[in-house]
């Protein structure tokens, strides 16, 4: 977000300054009696003048700008994605937190030190990390017993992290599929 | 970022606007004002006419709010291409007798970062000193190996490199910021 948003704020300034330096000169020029000297607006004051708002052009540059502007609305007003997850500090000048790939990558390496597990994909969310774990058995019952393991070692390095809101956690066990 | 809270505000701002003004221009389009509003011309209504009456001062203000604009709008592109929100050198005064002690923030981040590589399960270590030179606030991210016991870690980066740093700036107040990620990196197996 914070990357495309610096770019779009840049060709938004830019826009800014060619349109104000536009306006400025042609007001000059018009005060000096002179034509007009960057962009012909006697043409656009007469299509103005002329064009009626039912006009089908006025239409489809109305539904081209609320689309637009919603676009960037949307973009704008959605809420951004969590990256840090605060932890608990005894000092209070210190903002220690865990990345959410972080946390991510030591709950999955929790559920990998389980005898049993081959594979583990983490994803974690504001309030809820998900641990997809595979067994290395094909048999179902074999890899519902590694179930709880794998909570609890997840569990236990969310206890060690002392994280302000842990997330919650949801474990699911697969056998190997063949 | 810095400017990443202005720039959302600023395109917020826009888009509102383009969005409103598509909006009317559907609206009076298909009559939401009227029918005969929908037939009239784009200028003839009330702020058309007020702007052609009271042209003479109007667009005159309008040039100088423009310079206005165009000025801010300069501010914000060298804001975005040319300043930085790092810090520049910091002056550490430790009472009269003492005198005082220019520290350049790169030495503080780099000791820091070399500090903190040194720790048990850490792969790597980065370490930035942003804001104003009286006011810093650090910022340090730490890249623990996936075997590191983080919570020891943790406790080792701020009881000792953290707290180092606070005593080399004379701030015990220091803001900081720590980010601890986890590395990637599958260790390999002793066969």
């Amino acid at each position: 977000m914070r990357v495309i948003n610096r770019p779009l704020a840049l060709v938004l300034a830019a826009a800014l300054v060619v349109a104000s330096v536009i306006v400025i000169i042609e007001v000059i020029a018009f005060i000096a009696h002179a034509g007009p000297v960057v962009v012909h607006w006697p043409a656009w004051y007469r299509w103005a003048a002329k064009t009626s708002w039912n006009a089908l052009v006025i239409r489809v540059w109305s539904v081209i700008l609320i689309i637009a502007g919603a676009i960037v609305l949307a973009f704008e007003l959605k809420p951004r994605r969590v990256t840090r997850l605060k932890l608990r500090s005894d000092e209070k000048a210190t903002d220690a937190a865990m990345t959410r790939k972080g946390l991510a990558g030591t709950l999955r390496a929790a559920a990998l030190e389980i005898d049993g597990i081959s594979k583990a994909a983490v994803t974690v969310r504001r309030r809820r990390a998900r641990v997809a774990a595979t067994a290395a058995a094909r048999d179902r019952a074999a890899a519902d017993a590694l179930r709880e393991p794998v909570a609890e070692a997840a569990r236990q390095r969310l206890e060690n992290l002392q994280m302000r809101h842990p997330p919650h956690l949801r474990v699911r066990v697969l056998p190997r599929s063949r | 970022m810095h400017t990443d809270r202005t720039n959302r505000l600023a395109l917020t701002v826009f888009g509102l606007i383009v969005f409103l003004a598509g909006g009317f221009g559907l609206t009076a389009s298909t009559g939401g004002f009227g029918t005969a509003y929908a037939h009239r011309a784009l200028l003839a209504n009330r702020l058309g006419t007020y702007i052609g009456t009271h042209g003479d001062w109007l667009w005159p203000a309008a040039a100088a709010a423009c310079l206005l604009i165009a000025l801010i709008a300069l501010r914000w592109i060298a804001a975005l291409l040319l300043s930085t929100d790092r810090a520049s050198d910091i002056t550490v005064t430790r009472g009269s007798r003492q005198g005082t002690t220019i520290m350049h923030p790169a030495a503080l981040s780099g000791a820091i970062t070399r500090e903190i590589e040194t720790y048990h399960g850490v792969a790597t270590a980065r370490a930035r000193v942003l804001g104003d030179p009286g006011d810093p606030a650090l910022v340090v991210t730490v890249t623990a190996a996936r075997s590191a016991d983080l919570a020891a870690l943790r406790h080792r980066i701020e009881s000792h490199a953290l707290s180092h740093a606070r005593h080399a700036l004379g701030e015990p107040g220091l803001p900081v910021q720590l980010d601890i990620n986890v590395s990637n990196r599958t260790p390999e197996r002793v066969s």
